[in-house]
Formats: C-alpha cells, structure tokens, sequence
C-alpha cells in the first residue's frame, strides 16, 4: 500500500497573535506543524509499521518547511516531497487541492490522508475538495482505521449521533481527527538520521502544471482581513450576604444587562 | 614455624588471589575510560575522612550502632593488618618482628596493647552483628549465608590469634618453655603479657590443660589463623565483601566538585554514534571502569534502598537489587567484554574502512546477549528514579547510582526511542515554546507585568540577571513566588533584569529524562543569550535551573555566578539590606529540595532566613538536610505519571502533617506544587500551608 500525507506548516496557536493594519504581525511568531496533519503523519507511519505501507509526505509551502518534514522523516516518514512555488503565497483551499490532485497523479497512491483541518484557517476543505477533484471515496473526521485487505480500509467516524464505521474501497482520501491517536515525539536516532535524507522540493512547473492551469493567478477565496478577537472581560465580584448580592445582581440585570 | 608449610600456603593463597584479582582488574580495564587521576590531595583528605575515618557509618545517627560496629571492625583490621605481617614472619621466624615494634623499642610494646584491645572489640563486634542479623533483623539488610561466613571467619580469626597468645602465655609463664615464644624479640623474657589482658584471659581459660595440649594449641590456632585469612582473602573478591578490597579505592576515585559524575557531554554530531548505537548505556559493556568498580564495591548494606522515595513508596526500584543485576551481568558477559575491548583498540590502529566494519561486526556479536533494560533491569525500575541523591549521600563506600541511571535513561532515549510516553506533551511544549507546559513562549513575562521589573533586552547593564525559571513564569501558584521575589529584591535596591521571553527552560528535565538532544539544543541557545548580554551573576528561582546553569552549562560555554534565591536573601539580611521582622507566627518547618541541597549544600542560609522571622523557631522534620525526603518531581518525574505504589508526595505530606508543622517552607517550585497537592489530598491545605521562603520573607519584612 502506497500512502500519501499531507502537511501543512501553521501558526503556533499557543503564542499571542496581534493584528496591525488588517494583518497579522508577523514578528514573534513561529511556525509548527499543524496538529491535525501529526495525527495524519501518525496514522500512515503506524500502517508502514503495522501493513508494511510506503509512506510519502507532501507540503506546500515557503523554504522553511524542510524542518517539518525533516521531523516527520524522523517521526518514519520515508519520502518527502515539498512543493515550494511563489505564485502559491496566497492558494486556498481549493488551490491546494488542484496542487495535490497533481502530486497524486505523478504516484500510484493508494490512499491520502490529511489532517481534518489546520489549526490556521480552520477551514477543513482540502481533502474533501481534493477527493472530489479525483473522484475518490472520502471520508473526514476519521477517529480509528483499520485494513480489512489490500483493497479496502474500514475507518470510524465520530458523529453528532455516535460513530459510524465506514468500509472504504482503495484509492481513498480519509480526513483524520486528532482522537485517532497520539503523535510519537521524533525518534533522537531518526533525526540525526533524517538529516541525511534527501526531500524532494518542487516547483508547479516541475510538478507538470502552471499557476494559471491550477487557478492561483485569481483565488476563488481570499483573505480580505484580520481582526483582533476582544479580549474578555474579567467577571465582577460580588460580596455581602446572599439577600445583598441578590439585590446587586437583579440590579445590574435590570439596568445595565436590561435583560429583565 | 615451619619455613616450608609457611611458604606453600603463601605462594598458593597469594597465586588463587592474584589470579582472581587479576581478571577483576583485566574487566575494569576494559570498560570504558574515565579519567580519575587528579586532585590528589582532596582524594587523600576524602579517603582519610570518609574511608578510614568511616564518616557514613559513624556520622548518622540513625545508624549509630551499626556505624560504630563496622567502623570497629574496620579500625581493628587495620590495626591486625600489622600483626598479620608478623604472623606470616612467624612462619620462618621466631619472635619476628617488624622494624619498631620489638627490641628495645616502647612502640612493640604499645603495638600489642592495641591488638590485643582491637581483637577483643572486634570479637565484640561480630558478636553483635549475628545478634542484629539473626534478631534484631533491620529491614534494610539482605540476609545471605555469605554473611553469616564471613561474620564466623572474623570471628575465627580474632579467637584463633587470642588463643595462640594465650598459649604461649601458658607455656611461659606455667610451663617454662624454654623456646623463644614472645610476640617479639625483647630484652625481658615474657613481659610483652603485661600489655595483653585479653590473650591472657584466653590463656587463663586453656590454663588447665597440658603443656602438651597447650602446645598443640598453640600451633594449631597459629596455622588456623593463617589458613583462614588466606581462605578468607580469596574468599573476598567473589561476593558481596569485596567492599574489603575495593572500598579504599572506590573513596579515593571518586567524583569532585559536584557530588557525582557529571552527565557526559554527548557529541551528537558524530555521525558514528548514532550507527554504532554508542551513546547512553544500552550494554553492559559500556559503563565507565569506575561504574565497574562501584558494582565491585557495592556491599548490599541496603542503606540506599532505606532511604530512597521511591523503594520506601512501593515502586520497583531497589538500588541494591539493581547493583547486583549489574554486577551478575558484568561478571556474566566478562569474557566478551575483555575481547571487545581487545578488537576495539584495534580499530584505532588499522584505517581500513572494510576492516573496521568488520571488526565492528565482530564486536557487535560479543554484545550481552540481554537487553540491559527489559531483561537485566526492568523499564519501570528505571524510571522511577528521581535522582533526588538521598542514596548517594547515606553510601559509606560512596557508589554513585544516578550517573549510571542517566546514562541509561539517555540509552533508552536515544538510541531505542523507548522512554514513558506521558513526557511527550512536556517535550514537545519545550521543543516548541521553550516551556514544559507547552504555553507560547511570549507570554513567558506576562506575570511581571505592572511591577516594573527591567528586561535584559532593554536594559543589559546590571548586576545580576534573575532567573525566574518555567514554573515561576507559567504556574500560576510559582507565579506568586516570583512576584514576592521581585518585592525582595526592589525593597533592596538590587540592579536586576530578567530575561523575559528570551529565556527558555534550563532543560535540567529534557537531560534527567535522557533527552540530551532537546537538552543541548535549549542550553545552547540560552548560553547564547546569556553570553550575548555578557551575563556574569545569575539569581536562580529554582533550584533546577541552578544547578544546571550552575553546574552544566559551563560544559557547553556557559560560565557564570549562580546563586539561589535563599543564597541571594540571606545575604541581602546579612548585609543589611533587608531587615527581617521577628513576626512569623506558628509553628514553621524547612522542606530541603534536594537539587538545592543534596546537590549544592544549600542546608544553611534557608534555615537562617527563617529562623530569623519565625517567633516560635524552625522545627526540623525527621528526614531532613542531608537525608531529606525528595518531594517526587525530580529527574524529570514532574512530567511523568506516578501509577506505582504510593504517590511521594503523599508520604512526604504525611510526614508533616505528623510533625504537627503548620506551616512548611520551601525553596523550589516544584516541591512546592508537590508538597501542596499532597496536602489537598489529605485535606490538610487549610491548616497547612506551603510556602516558599521568598513569599515568608516579602510578608515579613521590615
């Protein structure tokens, strides 16, 4: 079984993040993996473990994506493959998906998996829009997987009414949620390891395809703006006795809340 | 005696001896180097203190009897050790002596004396250590038939030597044996007895036998005392007692200036190490010669099990146990050892590629055929440790178990990628922010905001740097600590500057959990900030943090001044830069964080700062200083579940509650979240309370 992971490089959510001019400031921030594509990283490396799969992993984005993917070699990764073009600045989801479908043609994948959506943007499309683009069978927010034979998966999906358990047949794209497992933290000896191994860095014309051809000269969506989220306000204190503080409370919900 | 008699057993005690010594030493020799050869005179001053003045057995008090019995048994060795020589003179010839010790010399005189006493005692000794084992039975002692031997061989030997004298006393002063039968050639015939009561007590109780028995006596005792010290030296270097031997050298050779052997810096660049799998202890042939000689030495006395937290809390690490897996592997794998190390310095001499890998191939099948972890010592025992150093401190013989236990963490961490998983989220929230807790490295200040503390990116000309740490920057019950430490150091007028969201984590937990990688990958980069600021004195808020900058960081080029808070306030008191209010009420205690203690001698300058603001005075815990009790979150086991027997900190808690203190002080911020939570869980946080020693000295000053 021939598998291939999608990664993203995203924002650390765990830092501050300020907004200037409509724009996120850029100074201070860092960059992580984004936690649902380890989750996909951790499913495909336990099936190369497990079913004796190939594992390929492909990201876009900027230079400094070599050090994710260098992390995800040494997580058990095998291949790299990193599409690193200019005219991809600005992609959306749909964009990354045309850029995908590309990446899956030139290999004979068995089965894509992708986080179920980036901590970034939050907008969870890319797989499904890229299991439409290739007219695959998908599946998101998968919670357990399973190989049934070399041609179907049998995955579980967390629902709002329980877990459905779905059989899938081969080619697929599943969408992983963070519940499926817990991400190993890289091997010491993969990484030193990993050092040596070559990624693959791409452009979109080596990858056979143009700006123009996947849709990126005009984005069908894009960002227009960010804007600070309020902060919230600290909660008020009150004391006395219990007929007191009811007082002050209906008060306030009479005169300032007006809610009564 | 008998010349020839005398000769044979010599020559075939001393080859048995050598032969066995011989391949003992050919082992160390082929374990890895260390180098030990330095400082001579501290080692001498250690040997002198520790070894002969047999400082751990007599200095606890605990251990008071025990200690004196040993160090009885010990001096009286050592005083016999000189008779030996005479005996074995005895041998060719009569009334031999060594130089001094006879003719006209007083001192032969004083010599026997002496002997006479030690001997005595000595029988005392071991009389008394068949009654503690086969009555008293302390918990900490392993009972084996090898004590029990060794105890009835002492015991021979002192009778053996008393009646021997005590015969020839007879013949004397009874028979009037005209042979020339005096401990030593002296001027008058016979007198040395005045000086030995107890030889003349022996003699006293064979006095009714014949001339003839009594001679019989007296050579037989003569022959039997030889035979059995000879058995009993070859006896020594194959069990437990080899203490006897190696206990001498193992308190020269061991580690100074930090009160173990520092964790080894790895090279991990070296591409090599990762493929022969060279780095931590995985093998058995690995440990340093010194780790060898530390098993050679280890006596299962069992102090170390005794006091650690983790054996006394029912998880499955019992340092005696664990020395004796180590050793029974080692001697197991003894011959492969000495081959392997036999083709490895070949290596260095041929430069053949092909060669070498063929070579290391061939090494490679010399491997124990064991895992070190799974199958000598099992994976829990090895993480339960929270190098807390309690065992170290109470070794008479000074074994050093932590090192070794490091360095097999760093095996399992580095090489197998097999440590508890529980310390991913830690790992990753340093790798990543800088923090265990995973929180944004730029909030890392947020708890100073509105006190007017300077940053060093700011402002870099001050006098010292405050090292806040992760806990008093992200927890917020340390948080607390931090603020009243900056309300300390303001009311002092100290020049001071934090780092701010510059500093990171020390990476004291990343290195005591094996992950010497992630370790050098944050000592690295905040050396590099240090340096940039041309940091020279650092205030710790944690004794962690102290001691890796203090102690570790001038590994990788980091040199500084590191002092802990409580260093730093008690000397802001002293100088009168603080004024302390004699106005602490109720009942206070001093828990010892054993990083700031056991591993820096912080003991005092705690103790000081609250004795001088407590009313009622500083009440000391059962365990404390030097034999403190670990709180459970150190060597990285902060980070870690704690599903094995009885939580630590529940025991340490329970200590307290049962002293009655009121109040207990600390001065690290993990012993504080420990010590707290074990009160909640037994309910006692409203009556107890927790406190560090800067948030008692900000309530409290002038």
């Amino acid at each position: 079984m021939k598998i291939l992971t999608t990664v993203k490089k995203v924002v650390d959510v765990e830092l501050n993040m300020h907004v200037k001019d409509g724009a996120i400031v850029e100074d201070g921030l860092q960059y992580v993996i984004n936690a649902w594509d380890e989750n996909a990283v951790e499913t495909s490396v336990r099936l190369k473990e497990n079913n004796g799969a190939e594992t390929t992993l492909v990201s876009i984005g900027g230079g400094d994506c070599t050090d994710m993917i260098r992390r995800c070699y040494a997580m058990g990764i095998e291949n790299g493959i990193h599409i690193d073009d200019p005219a991809l600045t600005k992609a959306d989801s749909s964009i990354y998906a045309k850029v995908l479908q590309k990446v899956y043609e030139k290999g004979d994948y068995d089965l894509i998996i992708t986080g179920k959506q980036s901590q970034d943007t939050d907008s969870g499309q890319t797989g499904i829009i890229l299991a439409e683009y290739l007219g695959l069978p998908c599946v998101s927010n998968v919670i357990d997987l399973e190989v049934t034979d070399d041609q179907h998966i049998k995955v579980s999906r967390s629902g709002d009414a329980g877990t459905e358990i779905i059989e899938l047949a081969l080619p697929a794209v599943i969408a992983v949620d963070v519940s499926i497992n817990e991400p190993r933290l890289p091997q010491m000896r993969g990484i030193m390891m990993a050092k040596r191994k070559k990624i693959k860095t791409m452009d979109l014309a080596a990858l056979g395809t143009s700006s123009d051809e996947i849709g990126a000269a005009a984005p069908k969506s894009e960002i227009a703006e960010f804007m600070a989220s309020e902060s919230r306000k600290s909660g008020q204190k009150f004391e006395g006795d219990a007929a007191e503080i009811t007082a002050q409370v209906v008060a306030l919900l009479a005169n300032e809340a007006k809610v009564i | 005696m008998n010349p020839l008699l005398m000769s044979l057993l010599i020559v075939v005690g001393l080859t048995l001896f050598g032969r066995t010594m011989y391949h003992k030493i050919l082992l160390l020799m082929a374990l890895e180097p260390t180098d030990r050869a330095n400082h001579i005179k501290e080692r001498i001053k250690n040997l002198v203190i520790i070894a002969f003045g047999q400082k751990r057995l007599v200095g606890r008090q605990k251990e008071r009897a025990s200690g004196l019995m040993h160090a009885l048994i010990f001096w009286g060795f050592c005083v016999l050790l000189i008779r030996s020589l005479n005996i074995y003179g005895e041998g060719f010839v009569k009334g031999c002596h060594l130089p001094f010790l006879g003719d006209n010399f007083i001192l032969g005189y004083f010599y026997i004396a002496l002997k006479d006493i030690m001997e005595a005692i000595v029988l005392a000794a071991v009389c008394y250590a068949g009654y503690r084992r086969l009555l008293l039975k302390p918990e900490r002692l392993h009972n084996t038939w090898e004590a029990y031997l060794v105890l009835g061989m002492i015991g021979i030997l002192m009778i053996s030597d008393l009646l021997y004298d005590g015969a020839r006393y007879n013949l004397i002063m009874l028979h009037n044996n005209p042979e020339q039968l005096h401990f030593f050639n002296n001027p008058q015939y016979g007198c040395e007895f005045l000086w030995t009561p107890f030889s003349v007590v022996a003699g006293t109780l064979i006095s009714w036998m014949s001339a003839d028995t009594i001679n019989i006596i007296m050579v037989g005792m003569f022959w039997l005392h030889v035979i059995t010290q000879l058995t009993f030296l070859n006896l020594l270097p194959l069990g437990k007692h080899f203490h006897v031997i190696t206990a001498l050298p193992n308190v020269f050779l061991k580690s100074l200036g930090y009160p173990h052997e520092k964790t080894e810096l790895l090279d991990l660049e070296d591409e090599s190490v990762w493929e022969d799998e060279s780095l931590g202890i995985n093998h058995i042939h690995q440990l340093n010669w010194k780790q060898g000689l530390d098993l050679y030495t280890c006596t299962e006395c069992g102090r170390c099990k005794e006091v650690c937290p983790a054996y006394t809390t029912d998880k499955p690490l019992n340092l005696h146990d664990f020395n004796d897996k180590l050793k029974s592997e080692l001697s197991d794998n003894a011959d492969n050892i000495i081959k392997r190390a036999e083709l490895s310095a070949g290596i260095k001499l041929d430069g053949d590629p092909e060669q070498i890998d063929k070579i290391k191939a061939e090494m490679m099948e010399l491997n124990s055929e064991k895992q070190l972890i799974g199958d000598v010592i099992a994976e829990d025992t090895l993480w339960a440790c929270t190098t807390c150093r309690a065992c170290e401190e109470v070794c008479p013989v000074t074994i050093e178990h932590i090192p070794r236990i490091m360095a097999m963490r760093q095996g399992q961490t580095l090489m197998a990628g097999v440590y508890p998983q529980e310390l991913n989220t830690a790992l990753k929230g340093l790798e990543r922010n800088g923090n265990p807790w995973g929180i944004g490295y730029d909030q890392r200040a947020d708890w100073a905001d509105g006190l007017d503390v300077k940053k060093m990116a700011d402002d870099a000309d001050v006098d010292y740097l405050l090292w806040v740490g992760c806990a008093g920057s992200f927890d917020d019950r340390a948080k607390k600590v931090s603020v009243s430490l900056i309300k300390i150091l303001q009311k002092a007028g100290v020049n001071f500057a934090i780092l701010g969201k510059e500093e990171k984590c020390t990476g004291d937990f990343a290195r005591r959990a094996g992950n010497e990688m992630l370790y050098q990958m944050t000592a690295q980069e905040n050396i590099e900030t240090l340096n940039n600021y041309k940091v020279k004195k650092i205030i710790a808020a944690c004794p962690h943090c102290l001691n890796t900058l203090k102690h570790e960081y001038p590994q990788m080029g980091g040199n500084y001044e590191v002092i802990h808070h409580t260093e730093f306030i008690e000397q802001l008191i002293k100088t009168g830069k603080i004024t302390l209010n004699k106005s602490f009420q109720g009942s206070l205690t001093y828990h010892d964080p054993c990083y700031l203690g056991r591993y820096n001698s912080v003991y005092d300058q705690p103790r000081s700062i609250l004795q001088s603001m407590s009313k009622d005075g500083l009440k000391e815990l059962d365990r404390h200083g030097r034999e403190s009790f670990c709180c459970g979150a150190g060597g990285g086991r902060m980070w870690m579940e704690e599903t094995i027997g009885k939580r630590i900190n529940l025991e340490r808690a329970e200590e307290i509650v049962e002293q009655k203190a009121s109040n207990v002080a600390v001065g690290c911020p993990f012993c504080l979240t420990m010590l707290e939570d074990g009160m909640k869980d037994l309910g006692k946080e409203e009556e107890i309370k927790t406190l560090d020693i800067a948030e008692l000295v900000a309530d409290n000053m002038a």
